[in-house]
């Protein structure tokens, strides 16, 4: 399937992961390390991406950023796997308030863009334009993100005059939207309780009629709720034809089209803040390396993969159905379920990072990241670890984002690779496609540096000299270029573009080779 | 069949019951099975226990915690008592220890305030209790050749007795004259008794003369007063003479007119007189006992009502006691030492004779049993001020407690919050309160403390300043635990469980209480246990030095303060040594387990 | 003759549960001027079975019986203090992570020169001189300056470099390398197994190559032994072990090989996992100590423990059904 037609879930847009550096007294500077250094990246729905590159590239830090573990430093991070109706994130309603200075901001922007190119284009080739390049690119990418940030939620009224009326009434969608969701959420916790309240009644070893009885009044409190939300339906939906009432009037207008095909529902991830993004966390999974220090030692194995169900009230804490399900998880995930009430330290380094996943996995997620996932584990509990993932996948039809320095795991588990180097991708592409034409230096080297069982035909490796650079102050142009045996002038002045060399193939690099 | 069923169902519920509280039935688990049931906190309790040191360090201090915590209980302590009579007392319990040559023929015991001197039917002279007064007085050096004894009298440090041929023998302190026979006496062939007091000495002879020698400015009498030639009986209080005459009239021999002189009027026909310390009481031929003087809540004046007469009249220090006509021994007054509670083998005896004195009470039976009640000693002798150590160690050992153990909760209060606020939030929060814990922690301890309680302690009550001393202590003592946990919290925070609880999506005050605080705690116990052992003995210190908690209330700390010279750690070795020793092994068994349970929560401990 | 033979050695840890047998009778040899290769799982006592060689093991750690022939001494019966003088002189050691066997407040050129100084009795200034040689020899670029410098200022790679220049000072005859690799990136791994080979041939020291990495170990061993529970279940030249057409093997050795995945296997394709995990040293199986976890393993295999026992010459493997077709087409 060609990638074209595929559903993207997440789709990443110049992504800049920063960590600052504690200021001493002598450097005047502020010093960052730059763990991902404009990133884009498009991450399809039921696909394995493979992410791999040494130590210190930045991968590890990629997947979490992706799930907002970190503050994103920049760029846009489109999660798609839910509306953005659903979470009515702050941001939204922000932008929604000042449409009209957004708009006017937007082409302040476009018109800065327009002069620095002209600019660039009459330069010669050399330092200077270089130099401006770099200008260049980022006042497109602020162009772009405000374009986007604002059309993404209006679509074809960004033609519209005026602007105001549209956002009056978009707000007022929304507010009316939220309100909605509040009632749901509400009507939603108050059944949790009450099943809840039922277990444990049960519990307490009361006959069925007496629980009936005892929980009437709750069981009518939430079905009374039902007539609340469904006035409010009742008003979105008016709210929601008024606004189509609104669109009507641009029929037939060509531009209305053109802008309303980039009015999708994805969330904005960096720009949740920390409710809204730990709303969403149930979506979005982790699996760590290290089985030993990702468990907490003092809660049981029950209490460790329940603990996220109760944070997203999925259940009770008292419901019996919530051990139910726990174990069905545990089984699910090749533990046995009277393992339920033992404490980390009684399982082995394959057993406790089945304990991380079927924590990752009871919350039913949509996108897991597998952040070196085998990596710790002894040889022979590695392929069990990755069968038991690549079978969760199926059965759940999860998205991974598999993390990893070992490229045999990587490719056989990924359907995609993405190389990485001191923060960027340097190449993307199939995974057979990947292996068979390594089209950047650096990715060849990598594959030639793999130790093989083979002994027939011991391949000679491409030894990189020296060591990877450090991030904080990494090599102008391209950074790969300290190291690569191809480099030449430009290498050090110019970063290369992330472009695709043959279908759904990226390369970043100026010296191609196996083209 | 029914029958035997049920003890198996038992059997099996307690199983069942065995195995809700330990995980599993024990007896079919292997080392590993049983190494994989433990939880966490079980694995720590079970290091625990298997460390025999701290193990033995744990029931130490919680036997002396029970004792200082249930002790104060029954073991009651007055603040204002004081007792000049009992100071520096040896530790023992041989106030009453009657020799049992003496058995049989007593013919006349005396008490003093420590040791007890008696007269056998043949003029022998016996004598018990602490006869060592000072280091250089000591009382058991009798002079030689007496003779027989007639008679014998023990007065405060000095001691007085008559022989056979009438002689006088006097020994003991002399600083006052109480022990220079004066040459009058000595030239007198007609003496019948001598009576031995606070520093005095009084004579009487057959034809009722009384002579008086020692001090006499402290001891009211008149040389020349009304009843010479009148006089059978006299006796001291601890500062005024009264006599019988014997027309049965209590008479006092002083110049002054005060308390013993209000006497009560219309007393009849006095048979015998008393007196206390500070009260005097006559008895009059119907049995009835009047007593007056300077009268306290002690309750020498409560005179039991009883249906016989009293007969004869007996006086400790602040208590009376009787014989009534059917040789019924009976008492009242201070009971302190239980010297005002007649025993019941007293009570079902009769008695002959009644000899009392300081809280001592010797009762012979008519079969020539002696019985005594009242004070045995002190088991851990007694202080400057006669108090018993004992208590004082008991009752000072909830105070340093309770003090050790408030100061604990305050800097462990103010400890965990700065600590874990500047570990959790880390950044500006971090660095302001780093600052105030390096302040306080540069704080010169001893010098600061000591300046504080000085400048607060003078405008406070006592319980005022034992409530500082608990602040003050809390409130200096907080930093290090506060640096502990802020490094655990920083450690505990950067761990990926952390992260992981963070990506299910746990909130931020879930995460605190349930997956960084029980990681913290353990620090947490450990260090509070042993700053309770360094607050105790900061607070020893401080009071030890005077500036803690103030005089009367004891604590371990200033019990030992009075014996900061050399004298009283020469001479009056119990007076620390219990103290300290107490205060060591409880100080070294709260660290030998503050110690154990690091051990035994350090996993790493356990590898091995 | 061989340069190294462990001879049935025990070595055993005393812990407050029981005795562990970390090595439970391992014997193999290392040739003069090879490299073995010893690959296992954690607790297969690889890295165990190394030290006890020069006795570096913990506290509660001791060989129980066992002869360790080195140059034709036995260093079972060899004092501590005899001991130090054979290590970094005539056996050297290579850990796997060098931040922690490097002490970080000497510089560089102070740990280096530490031998040169002890057991060549050099001047210091002599030494100094030495230090530089060998880091250059270990192609340490500017090695004067990184001589100057401290561990924490170096990277991964060259610390470990700094190891090998080290452990190489004295020019000893055997090498051990305990995962020197693994905390390594690829592409670093690289160049390090490079260096390692050419420092081999070049001064003809035997190495005693420990890894979890069957490819590494194909890079670097002439010989291989696999290691298992305490035991060495399989020894063969790499050649043979790694061939393809070879017709024995132990079934351990064979799960690895095909458990992890590598470059040539089929996606799509679940991989041949080892089920359940390496047993407790403390509560080892009765019968082959890999029984449990063994898809041919029969009644015979639990209950009976089988011996090493040489299928071809230079072949020895502890298993009842060494044949792979034999065992493959059940029995």
């Amino acid at each position: 399937m060609a990638n074209k037609d595929r559903k993207v879930l997440i789709k990443v847009q110049n992504l800049k992961q920063y960590f600052p550096i504690k200021k001493n007294f002598i450097q005047k500077e502020k010093l960052f390390v730059r763990a991902n250094d404009d990133i884009t990246l498009d991450i399809y729905e039921g696909e394995t991406l493979g992410l791999v590159g040494e130590s210190g590239c930045g991968k590890s830090t990629l997947g979490r950023t992706l799930l907002q573990l970190y503050a994103q430093t920049d760029g846009r991070t489109m999660y798609y796997g839910r509306d953005v109706d659903e979470i009515a994130p702050a941001y939204v309603l922000d932008i929604l308030n000042h449409l009209v200075d957004r708009k006017k901001e937007y082409f302040t922007l476009k018109e800065k863009v327009e002069n620095i190119k002209k600019q660039y284009d009459a330069l010669p080739d050399g330092d200077e334009k270089y130099a401006l390049r770099a200008h260049l690119l980022e006042a497109e990418k602020h162009s772009r993100d405000s374009f986007l940030d604002i059309v993404q939620l209006i679509g074809g009224f960004f033609v519209a005059d005026n602007l105001a009326p549209v956002s009056d009434i978009l707000v007022k969608e929304y507010k009316a939207g939220v309100e909605y969701r509040k009632l749901k959420e509400k009507q939603n916790e108050a059944r949790v309780a009450y099943e809840g309240q039922r277990s444990s009644l049960k519990e307490k070893g009361k006959t069925a009629v007496q629980i009936d009885a005892a929980t009437k009044g709750t069981l009518s409190q939430i079905e009374k709720q039902d007539e609340f939300i469904k006035i409010k339906e009742k008003e979105l939906e008016e709210i929601r034809a008024e606004i189509y009432k609104l669109m009507k009037k641009y029929d037939g207008n060509p531009d209305f089209a053109k802008y309303e095909v980039y009015r999708d529902k994805g969330i904005n991830l960096a720009r949740l803040d920390e409710e809204e993004s730990r709303k969403l966390r149930k979506d979005l999974q982790l699996i760590f390396q290290d089985p030993y220090s990702s468990l907490n030692p003092r809660m049981t194995v029950g209490q460790i993969i329940s603990e996220g169900l109760l944070a997203h009230k999925y259940f009770d804490k008292n419901d019996e159905k919530l051990q139910n399900y726990v174990m069905e998880v545990m089984e699910k995930c090749g533990l046995a379920p009277y393992f339920i009430h033992r404490y980390p330290h009684q399982f082995s380094g394959g057993q406790r990072q089945r304990i991380g996943i079927a924590r990752a996995l009871a919350l039913k997620p949509k996108f897991v990241v597998c952040d070196e996932a085998v990596s710790a584990l002894d040889v022979s509990i590695q392929s069990q670890i990755i069968n038991l993932l690549l079978d969760l996948k199926e059965q759940e039809n999860l998205t991974y984002l598999f993390i990893s320095h070992d490229l045999s795991v990587i490719k056989y588990i990924s359907d995609r690779v993405g190389v990485m180097y001191l923060g960027n991708i340097v190449e993307l592409a199939a995974t057979e496609e990947l292996f068979a034409h390594p089209t950047h230096p650096y990715t060849e080297a990598l594959l030639s540096a793999i130790p093989t069982t083979d002994v027939d035909n011991k391949k000679e490796a491409i030894i990189l000299e020296g060591d990877i650079p450090s991030p904080i102050k990494p090599p102008s142009g391209c950074k790969f270029h300290t190291r690569c045996r191809y480099a030449t002038d430009i290498c050090k002045k110019v970063i290369p573009d992330f472009e695709e060399v043959r279908p759904d193939h990226f390369v970043a690099c100026h010296h191609k080779i196996n083209l | 069949m029914d029958n035997k069923n049920t003890p198996k169902k038992k059997k099996s519920f307690l199983q069942l019951l065995f195995i809700k509280a330990f995980g599993t039935g024990k007896k079919k688990l292997s080392i590993l099975e049983e190494e994989q049931m433990q939880g966490p906190v079980r694995t720590i309790i079970k290091n625990f226990t298997s460390n025999r040191l701290s193990m033995t360090g744990l029931i130490v201090f919680l036997l002396i915690f029970a004792v200082v915590i249930i002790g104060p209980f029954f073991v009651k302590l007055d603040l204002s008592y004081t007792e000049t009579s009992q100071q520096n007392v040896n530790p023992g319990l041989d106030l009453m220890k009657v020799p049992s040559s003496l058995e049989g023929k007593v013919a006349e015991i005396s008490v003093g305030p420590t040791y007890t001197i008696a007269v056998s039917d043949s003029g022998q002279l016996y004598m018990w209790g602490k006869t060592k007064i000072t280091s250089t007085l000591n009382l058991k050096y009798v002079p030689s050749n007496m003779g027989k004894i007639k008679r014998i009298s023990a007065g405060f440090d000095h001691i007085l007795a008559l022989n056979e041929e009438g002689k006088v023998f006097a020994w003991g302190n002399d600083r006052q004259k109480q022990c220079a026979v004066p040459d009058k006496v000595k030239e007198l062939t007609n003496i019948v008794d001598v009576i031995a007091g606070y520093q005095c000495s009084v004579i009487l002879t057959a034809d009722g003369h009384t002579y008086f020698f020692g001090n006499e400015a402290n001891n009211d009498y008149k040389n020349t007063h009304n009843y010479q030639g009148q006089i059978v009986k006299v006796v001291t209080t601890a500062d005024a003479v009264l006599g019988l005459t014997k027309d049965g009239q209590a008479v006092y021999l002083g110049k002054q007119s005060n308390g013993y002189t209000k006497m009560p009027e219309n007393m009849g026909t006095v048979v015998d007189v008393a007196a206390t310390a500070s009260t005097m009481a006559a008895v009059n031929s119907d049995g009835k006992v009047f007593v007056w003087g300077n009268l306290s809540e002690r309750g020498e004046g409560k005179v039991p009502e009883i249906t016989s007469k009293i007969v004869a009249l007996e006086a400790g220090r602040y208590h009376y006691t009787g014989i009534t006509e059917d040789g019924k021994a009976i008492a009242w007054g201070f009971d302190n030492y239980n010297q005002a509670s007649v025993p019941a083998s007293v009570k079902n005896s009769k008695v002959v004779k009644l000899f009392t004195g300081a809280y001592q009470n010797y009762a012979v039976t008519d079969s020539g049993k002696i019985l005594t009640w009242g004070l045995k000693g002190y088991l851990l002798g007694s202080d400057d001020l006669g108090r018993d150590i004992l208590n004082r160690l008991i009752n000072g050992g909830r105070m340093s407690m309770t003090i050790g153990a408030i100061a604990v909760i305050i800097s462990t209060i103010i400890g965990v919050i700065i600590g874990g606020v500047s570990g959790f939030f880390g950044g500006k929060v971090d660095i302001i309160l780093q600052r105030i814990v390096e302040i306080v922690s540069g704080l010169p301890f001893l010098p600061f403390a000591m300046i504080l309680s000085a400048l607060l302690g003078n405008a406070l009550s006592s319980n005022q300043r034992i409530y500082l001393m608990m602040i003050i202590l809390g409130l200096l003592q907080w930093p290090s635990l506060s640096r502990l946990v802020r490094a655990q919290v920083f450690s505990e925070r950067e761990k990926e469980f952390v992260t992981a609880a963070k990506a299910v999506g746990v909130k931020q005050m879930s995460i605190v209480f349930k997956h960084i605080l029980p990681n913290v705690i353990s620090v947490i116990i450990v260090t509070a246990t042993l700053d309770f052992a360094t607050c105790m003995l900061t607070e020893a210190t401080l009071s030890y030095l005077g500036f803690g908690v103030p005089a009367p209330q004891p604590t371990w700390g200033n019990m030992l303060y009075g014996c900061n010279n050399s004298i009283v750690i020469q001479n009056y070795w119990w007076r620390w040594v219990f103290t300290s020793i107490v205060l060591g092994i409880c100080v070294i068994c709260i660290n030998l387990t503050g110690d154990g349970l690091r051990d035994a929560i350090d996993p790493k401990s356990q590898e091995r | 003759m061989a340069l190294l033979e462990l001879r049935d050695l025990h070595t055993f840890f005393t812990t407050k549960k029981g005795i562990i047998k970390a090595v439970n009778g391992v014997s193999y040899e290392v040739e003069a001027g090879k490299t073995l290769g010893v690959v296992g799982e954690s607790g297969s006592g690889k890295s165990v079975s190394a030290m006890s060689i020069i006795k570096l093991l913990d506290g509660n750690g001791y060989i129980n019986s066992g002869e360790v022939i080195f140059d034709g001494k036995d260093l079972a019966d060899v004092s501590i203090k005899d001991m130090t003088k054979i290590r970094g002189n005539d056996i050297s050691v290579i850990f796997q992570e060098p931040m922690t066997s490097l002490n970080p407040v000497f510089t560089v050129e102070r740990q280096v020169s530490e031998p040169f100084i002890i057991h060549q009795r050099m001047s210091k200034k002599a030494a100094a001189k030495k230090v530089v040689e060998m880091l250059r020899q270990v192609n340490i670029p500017n090695p004067e300056a990184v001589a100057k410098q401290y561990p924490h200022q170096l990277s991964g790679g060259m610390r470990q470099r700094v190891m090998i220049a080290m452990a190489l000072a004295c020019k000893p005859k055997l090498l051990i390398a305990d995962e020197p690799t693994t905390a390594l990136d690829v592409t670093i791994q690289a160049q390090i197994l490079k260096l390692m080979n050419a420092l081999k041939k070049e001064n003809g020291t035997s190495i005693l190559f420990i890894t979890h990495d069957l490819g590494v170990i194909n890079e670097m061993a002439d010989d291989v032994a696999v290691m298992y529970c305490g035991q060495v279940v399989e020894m063969a030249p790499s050649r043979v072990i790694f061939g393809k057409e070879n017709n024995y093997s132990h079934p351990y050795t064979e799960g690895l090989m095909y458990s992890i995945p590598r470059l040539d296997t089929p996606t799509g394709v679940r991989l041949e996992a080892i089920p359940g995990a390496v047993p407790h040293p403390l509560d080892l199986p009765k019968g082959c100590k890999f029984a449990p976890r063994c898809k041919y393993a029969t009644d015979k295999c639990r209950n009976e423990e089988p011996a090493l026992v040489e299928v071809e010459k230079g072949h020895p493997i502890r298993c009842f059904y060494p044949e792979k077709g034999v065992r493959a087409n059940g029995k």
